[in-house]
């Protein structure tokens, strides 16, 4: 893809000067990112941040075919990127509750528990009963951002981990990639998804109608994926997707088959249906619970990244559903800045 | 089977499935082999999958055993 449209003050210095060869940027950025910090808004759902990060982490993926690949490790770039993370990170764990952390033989119940489905957001109810066609491609558009690239942020992981938590997260990890199987990775499935809806799968396609709390769900698996001082939280981050991913994703195939999609476009959820019931006992017991036995010292990391996660779901899955329950559509409509 | 081939593993997770591992092969009754689609399956303990033998998380809409009578 091309790099995006700015969104903001920053995402405009930031794009055009990675039109060019990588060099440093005009000492203006850094003021913006440092007024930024200052600034109470909430980065999860500023789109001049939650863009300029999502372009930031595109470098580590190559999702960009217009920006000279030497930016990856330009250090001017890195700073940047370090100013946003501050402010991302502030914000996604100012509303935890994690006050202390829990026994490391307690985090697989901690995790089971904060993703019961008591405890689930709204958005796999509206969806399985009430949603239209047009909805459910809204909400594929929204999550192929992150879909498209499944599995990916945590594979970053493997080199970081290692013994009983390694072996349960390469035995998932397999399985995202399709077991080896030509055309059967997770994400492959998401694309075909697409094209059943009648949506183009390349990827970033929808990029401009994607806000920020969407690019903010994917952006949060790089950033833990990208600082190996996070492995904790990206192991959380790939436990809350597994646990309770079975029945959302029943939800989400039975609204298909309502909606009236072919099996070809059901198939990327009734894959995630046998698949996360093995998952999420491997992701919350051998996983993550080897990993806090194993090193207890980053048990409260393992929370931090199961609760943030949760927590940006849940405001996107508001977000979605409020525009939704107002007859209205849940996509951005790009503003020029 | 040979020494070095491993044995099928069939791990108990606590108000989970089991876990099963290794050179099995699920069948009905009538021998009838069942293709899983995945080489490590959860097999359902709680009776409340719609895809039985295999594990779809539905014991999770159970009431906790910690809040049940």
């Amino acid at each position: 893809m091309k790099l995006p449209a700015p969104r903001g003050p920053i995402s405009t210095e930031l794009f055009e000067g990675m039109r060019h060869a990588p060099g440093p940027f005009p000492p203006g950025v850094g003021k913006l990112v440092a007024a930024r910090a200052r600034s109470d808004e909430d980065a999860r759902t500023c789109e001049d941040v939650q863009i300029s990060l999502f372009v930031c982490y595109g470098m580590h993926y190559g999702t960009f075919d217009d920006v000279d690949e030497r930016w990856e490790w330009q250090p001017s770039l890195l700073e940047i990127r370090a100013g946003l993370e501050e402010v991302f990170e502030r914000d996604f764990t100012k509303d935890l509750q994690i006050t202390a952390p829990v026994p490391a033989a307690d985090i697989p119940t901690y995790l089971m528990e904060l993703t019961s489905p008591a405890h689930t957001s709204t958005l796999p109810r509206f969806i399985h009963h009430t949603a239209t066609l047009e909805q459910f491609r809204e909400l594929v558009i929204h999550r192929s951002i992150d879909n498209l690239h499944e599995g990916d942020a945590h594979t970053w992981a493997i080199p970081r981990v290692s013994g009983r938590a390694k072996s349960a997260l390469v035995e998932i990890q397999a399985d995202e990639y399709g077991g080896g199987m030509p055309g059967r990775m997770h994400a492959e499935l998401y694309a075909y998804l697409m094209e059943e809806l009648d949506l183009e799968p390349g990827y970033g396609a929808y990029i401009e109608q994607i806000p920020a709390i969407a690019l903010a769900i994917h952006n949060l698996k790089s950033f833990f994926g990208l600082h190996r001082r996070w492995r904790g939280a990206l192991l959380g981050n790939l436990a809350v997707t597994e646990i309770g991913s079975s029945i959302t994703n029943r939800k989400y195939s039975e609204a298909l088959a309502r909606v009236g999609a072919s099996d070809r476009a059901r198939w990327f959820y009734d894959e995630h249906i046998t698949a996360d019931a093995v998952h999420e006992q491997l992701a919350a017991h051998d996983m993550c619970g080897a990993f806090a036995h194993d090193h207890p010292e980053e048990t409260v990391r393992v929370m931090i990244g199961a609760a943030a996660t949760l927590d940006i779901r849940g405001m996107f899955a508001n977000t979605a559903t409020h525009a939704w329950a107002d007859n209205v559509s849940s996509l951005r409509v790009p503003t020029p800045v | 089977m040979s020494e070095t081939t491993p044995p099928v593993e069939i791990t108990v997770y606590e108000n989970g499935p089991l876990i099963v591992r290794g050179p099995y092969t699920l069948q009905n009754s009538d021998r009838t082999e069942i293709d899983p689609g995945r080489k490590t399956i959860a097999l359902c303990r709680c009776g409340l999958s719609a895809l039985k033998p295999l594990c779809d998380g539905n014991h999770a809409l159970r009431p906790s055993p910690r809040t049940a009578n």
